[in-house]
Parts: structure tokens; C-alpha cells; sequence
């Protein structure tokens, strides 16, 4: 990197790391045609860049004094140095790699951990969701993750809670390509829950986010992160949303870059699908499973086989009747033991050994005492 | 399912851990379980008598308690009230005096990790040691534990989706029940609400005089082995006592292989299928009872687990 590129980058850190910048504020700031430079040195000085006024509203004026304090405060060559120390690395737009060329708000630069040559993978999928989720969404996030990994497809999402690391989780099961888009500094593990999931994405794939180290949670940055998530993705999918939530944000992120967005469909009972069920009504694309969006994406589906992650199972037997109307039952979600004696009629010993050959055999999973469909189904 | 696994848990001495929303019946359960125990021979009668009467607890006519005993202890209780101990003296806690009956824990998961914690000797020596500046002593406290927790911290539970619990909410709780102490509860079930027309005509249940024939008729089997009951065998013995087909070997495998069940797991899901195998009169543990007990011991499928050939991290 040359020293012009690295006091850039230097420079590209301090705007980043200004109080209450999103996307459209730094649009804004730049919109008059001057450059990072230029713009920290007018802040410096105690002024916006010519030919803006400052922003209307209460909190206007306060914000911009605070932006003109935090650029005179901040040392740009400190800042540098601490994410080296930090082993987080920098890229900016001069580079080839970068993804954001014809996107209409591209972050300043981004922070990142692991491979960055895989911002380049293709085709990548973002599978995203609530995180407020049902145990179906996430088993479904889960699989989805871990068949598109195992066909090569990178799955990209956001580190959030309940689908979003169910995604994740399932990527890396398969071993496959994982790219992680956070609203955090990449030294703020967010949520803390997910503090194992976040290394294992920066050490086995690529952890990126557009805020310099050091960046705490707010409330304002997860929808701008949705937006990156909806820029490097191929196709969106949406595993469970409530009819309200940052998903749909993602969605029409997804929908301003002409990226295609894909709904699973759910039960109409339940809540966590209102948002994804009404996205279908609306017009997108089912995907009911890793074929689907394999489909969408154009890639051949024969050649990878319509179940990619299906294990090779040994003399895999005909179903029996009874296996056949277990099936059947719990075709539509879990359904308790206690349910199925009924519908078996034979014995709770055979009963529960039957299912219990069945998980094995991965038919069905078992969750406690209720049956739930198997991966292999 | 619940009433099965009620008999096996009495048959054969082994741990249940029920988990079910409020209202289901879980301490009804309880209750019932103490009643399918045989009643006590003369050795224990006047042992448990003992530490009922150090405890202060007020015995039943006659002087001499006979049946098994139910202890159910708060969540709230102390340390020393579990386990037991004082400081002029000793007195024994709630797990000595449920010796030789049923200790059960409603609201698991709110007991505090060092009263759980303290189960854990107890469980393994059927004896309790508190120790004092003044004295130390042994108590006995061999009793069957059932657990009981809601599926998460609402307490709704239910079927998928219908919780308002955050994940977060639902990993620090389950988190509470992890670890070892988890791992001793041989039997693990869901139970739910009872059915309107089981609570009104009381469905069509064997009688508990039916059942408690079977529990001591498996109890007896037992004594002839010279273990105390089933879930006391040895594990160095139960090629002996619990042989199995070839067919139930390979379940075993594979249910190892595919990291079902630990190596500690494994050994009490052998003396659940011998238990399993007794009340079915088969000798042999064949792949029928052995993948009965496996199903008897599922645990709810995590899929936030970490995949473990990635390791840890930091």
C-alpha cells in the first residue's frame, strides 16, 4: 500500500468514526464534490464543506458541532494504528476488491477480519430473518445455510441473533463460504451471545463492517449494515419475519440494488411468517429450499442434485406404512408423542424406538418428545 | 408417554427431568410416581423414620413411616435446608429426608447453581457429608430426583412460534439446567396439558395397584442382581446384566458416532433399556427397547450449537 492510499484510508477512518453519521448524512456531507480530505479539513476549521447549510431540525446544529470537535480530536494516524494492533485490516475504494462501485450509498471504507479475497465470491445469498424466531425458522435458516454452502454458494448475513447466526451456523457446519456484515466496530462483539460464531466467521471466512474499531451498538446502525448485506448478496432470502422488523428493511435495500429477494413460506398461524408470507403475497419468489434458490440463481440444479447436503445413506429401506403416516403427520411441524400413539396405535415402546430409528435415519428430528420433520425429508 | 416413563423411572430407581408448560401436571406427576414405589421394608421404614424424626418432621400414626417418601422443596430454600447441617445440631436437609423416596425439584432451573450443585455428591454416594467447625457427619440421602423446568422463561412454551421468549432469554435458561447435573437425568420428557376428556372422565388409565405390581416385579428382578435397582448397576457389569443383540450394538454406534450420546450417556441408557426390557419380560436388550430408552433420553436439538470440528475461538 502506498503512503498516499494508507493516509486515505487514515483520513476515510475519521469520517467513519464521526457521531451519528449514517448513510444519508454522508451522503449529504459529500454531495457538494469534495473529497474525504477536503471535508475533514473544513470540519477541522469549524465549517461544513462550502456550499452546504447545516442540517435543519432541533439536533442539527449540536450534531455538526459534535462532528466538528471529534475531527479536530481524532489523530488519523492513531486511528490507523490501533486497528493494526487490533489485526483488523482496512480496505477503501481505490481497491479492486471493492464491491460497492455502482452502489447508490457505499460506506466510507470497510473494516475487516479473515479473507477479504472472498468479497469476491460468486454467487452469494444472503439468508437473513428475524431474530425473534421459531425453532422451524432456525432449523430452516440452518439447512438453507448449510446446502447453498455445500452447492458453493457464500452466505452472506449479519450476525444477528436467531436466523441470521442459524445461517451462519449452518454455512459452517458445510464448511462452506461464510461473509459476515456487522453494525458494530469489528473489536465490539455484538450481540455477546454470538461472540464464538464471530470468530469462526473472521477465522474461516470474512467478517466486514464499514465502522472503524471501537464502534459501539446503535440502534441506527443495523439498517445501514442491512443495506452492505443487500449490496453483496445475489439473491436475499427472508427465513421468518413479523410484519414489521429490519428484515423487511433488508428487503427493500435488496430491492433499490434490483437484487432479488426470495421468502420462505410458513405457517400462516404463526407469527414469525406474517412478514415473509406477505412478501409472497407481494410478489416474491418461494424458496422452500436450497434447490429453489439454486434455481433462481440459474445454476444447474441437476448437476448438484436438488437436496445438496443429503448424506449418503446406506441401504436406505422403503418406508414402511406406519413410517409413511408418521411422516405425513409431521410433514406440517412438531407434533408430541403423546399425538402419534393415537395415529400409530402400537405400543409407546415401539412407538418411541420407531422414531427413534427414524431420527437416526434422519426422517424425522427429535426434539425433546416432540417429533419434527428430519433433514432428509 | 408420561405415565410410561413414570413407570420406568419407579421400576428401575433412574432420574426423570419433565419439561412442560405451568399447569400440565408436572407435580401431580411427581406425587404419582412417589405412590408406584413399593413400600418400605422394615430396615428403611425405621431408617427414614430416623431422619424424619431428627428433622422434626411429624410422623404418621403408628410412629413409623412406611411409604416412601415425597419431599418437594422451594426453589427459595436454602443451602443448608437442602442439604443439611445447623450449628448447635445437625439437623438433616430435604434430600436425606427424601431417602428411599422422591426428592423433586419443581422450577428447576431457579434453584441457585450452588444448590444444584450440592446434589451432585449425593447423587453419586447416596449419602450426604456436612461438615462443621464442630463436627462432621454422614446423612443418608439416596432418592430418586425428578426435575421439573418450564421450556423457557415465559413459561408458554407450546408449539413453535407461539413463545414470546428472546433467544438470548431461552439460551441463559436453558444454560442454568446445563452441565453435569443434566446429564444424571436418565428419562427426559415433554409433558402438556392434559387433554379435556382425560380431566373429566379420567381417561382409561391402569390402575396405580396395576402398575405398582409391574414397578415391584422389576424392583425384585433387581434385588436378584444384587443391585438396588436397575439404575445402580455397574457399568462394568452390564454386559453381564443388560447383554445386547447385535442389532441394538449397532444403534449404540451409531448413536455414538453421531455424537447422540456421551460415553456417561451411554451407560444409562443401558440401564433404562434394562428397566425397559424387565416390564417387557425380555431378557435380552434387543434394537426395539434399546432405541426406546435413546428416545426416552432425547434432548432438545440445539441448532445455535457451535459445529464442534470448528473448535473454540479466543
Amino acid at each position: 500500500m502506498t503512503a498516499k492510499q494508507s493516509v486515505d484510508q487514515a483520513q476515510r477512518l475519521v469520517l467513519a468514526k464521526l457521531p451519528g453519521l449514517g448513510p444519508a448524512r454522508l451522503r449529504w456531507l459529500m454531495s457538494e464534490g469534495a473529497s474525504v480530505a477536503e471535508v475533514i479539513e473544513s470540519l477541522k476549521a469549524g465549517q461544513l464543506p462550502p456550499g452546504l447549510s447545516p442540517p435543519r431540525g432541533a439536533k442539527g446544529p449540536e450534531l455538526v458541532r459534535a462532528w466538528f470537535a471529534a475531527a479536530s480530536s481524532i489523530n488519523p494516524d492513531d486511528l490507523l494504528e490501533s486497528h493494526r494492533q487490533k489485526g483488523v485490516s482496512v480496505l477503501g475504494p481505490e481497491s479492486e476488491l471493492w464491491p460497492f462501485i455502482n452502489d447508490p450509498e457505499p460506506p466510507l471504507l470497510i473494516t475487516y477480519a479473515g479473507n477479504i479475497g472472498l468479497l469476491k465470491s460468486r454467487p452469494a445469498v444472503a439468508i437473513i430473518g428475524t431474530r425473534r424466531c421459531t425453532t422451524v425458522g432456525r432449523k430452516v435458516a440452518a439447512k438453507l445455510g448449510a446446502d447453498l454452502a455445500e452447492a458453493g454458494v457464500a452466505v452472506v448475513s449479519g450476525l444477528a441473533n436467531g436466523i441470521d447466526a442459524a445461517s451462519h451456523m449452518g454455512a459452517l457446519k458445510s464448511q462452506g463460504t461464510v461473509l459476515g456484515v456487522v453494525g458494530t466496530g469489528l473489536d465490539v462483539v455484538y450481540p455477546r451471545s454470538n461472540r464464538e460464531l464471530w470468530g469462526q466467521v473472521s477465522n474461516s471466512g470474512l467478517l466486514i463492517s464499514e465502522y472503524p474499531v471501537g464502534t459501539t451498538p446503535e440502534n441506527w446502525r443495523f439498517p445501514a449494515r442491512n443495506r452492505l448485506i443487500a449490496a453483496l448478496a445475489d439473491i436475499v432470502v427472508v427465513v421468518e419475519s413479523h410484519t414489521k422488523g429490519g428484515s423487511l428493511h433488508t428487503v427493500d435495500e435488496a430491492n433499490d440494488r434490483g437484487r432479488i429477494v426470495m421468502a420462505v413460506p410458513g405457517s400462516v398461524t404463526s407469527a414469525a411468517s406474517a412478514g415473509t408470507n406477505q412478501l409472497l403475497v407481494d410478489g416474491c419468489s418461494p424458496a422452500r429450499n436450497a434447490a429453489d434458490v439454486l434455481d433462481a440463481l440459474s445454476i444447474n440444479t441437476c448437476s448438484v442434485s436438488t437436496r445438496p447436503s443429503r448424506p449418503a445413506v446406506p441401504d436406505r429401506q422403503p418406508l414402511s406404512l406406519l413410517q409413511g403416516l408418521i411422516l405425513a403427520e409431521v410433514e406440517t411441524g412438531g407434533v408430541h408423542i403423546d399425538d402419534l400413539i393415537q395415529v400409530a396405535g402400537i405400543s409407546i415402546v415401539d412407538l418411541l424406538a420407531l422414531i427413534q430409528s427414524m431420527a437416526q435415519a434422519g426422517l424425522v428430528a427429535l426434539d425433546g418428545s416432540t417429533v419434527l420433520p428430519g433433514a432428509n425429508t | 408417554m408420561a405415565r410410561w416413563a413414570l413407570e420406568v423411572a419407579a421400576a428401575g430407581g433412574h432420574h426423570l427431568l419433565m419439561s412442560g408448560p405451568p399447569g400440565a401436571g408436572k407435580t401431580m406427576l411427581a406425587s404419582r410416581l412417589v405412590g408406584l414405589l413399593p413400600e418400605l421394608d422394615a430396615h428403611d421404614a425405621l431408617l427414614v423414620t430416623k431422619v424424619h424424626s431428627a428433622a422434626g418432621i411429624g410422623l404418621p400414626s403408628g410412629g413409623l413411616v412406611r411409604f416412601p417418601p415425597m419431599r418437594a422443596p422451594h426453589h427459595g430454600a436454602s443451602l443448608v435446608a437442602l442439604v443439611g447441617g445447623g450449628t448447635s445440631t445437625m439437623r438433616p436437609g430435604e434430600i436425606s429426608c427424601a431417602h428411599n423416596g422422591v426428592l423433586f425439584l419443581d422450577e428447576l432451573g431457579e434453584f441457585s447453581p450452588a444448590a444444584l450443585d450440592a446434589l451432585r455428591q449425593p447423587l453419586e454416594e447416596g449419602v450426604v457429608r456436612v461438615a462443621r467447625a464442630a463436627r462432621a457427619v454422614t446423612m443418608p440421602a439416596r432418592f430418586l430426583l425428578v426435575g421439573a423446568t418450564n421450556p423457557c422463561p415465559c413459561g408458554e412454551g407450546g408449539p413453535p412460534g407461539s413463545c414470546r421468549c428472546s433467544d438470548a432469554a431461552r439460551a441463559r435458561y436453558s444454560r442454568r439446567l446445563s452441565g453435569p447435573l443434566l446429564d444424571r437425568f436418565d428419562l427426559r420428557i415433554e409433558v402438556r396439558p392434559p387433554a379435556p376428556s382425560m380431566l373429566l372422565d379420567g381417561g382409561d388409565e391402569e390402575t396405580t395397584e396395576v402398575v405398582g405390581a409391574r414397578v415391584a416385579a422389576v424392583r425384585e428382578l433387581a434385588r436378584h442382581r444384587r443391585v438396588r435397582t436397575n439404575a445402580g448397576i455397574p457399568s462394568e457389569r452390564l454386559d453381564e446384566l443388560a447383554p445386547l443383540t447385535d442389532g441394538a450394538r449397532d444403534v449404540l454406534r451409531d448413536a455414538l458416532e453421531r455424537n447422540l450420546i456421551t460415553g456417561r450417556g451411554l451407560v444409562r441408557v443401558r440401564r433404562v433399556a434394562r428397566t425397559v426390557a424387565d416390564l417387557r419380560n425380555e431378557s435380552v436388550i434387543d434394537t426395539t427397547v434399546i432405541s426406546s430408552a435413546l428416545a426416552l433420553r432425547s434432548e432438545p436439538t440445539d441448532v445455535l450449537a457451535i459445529p464442534s470440528h470448528l473448535g473454540s475461538v479466543r
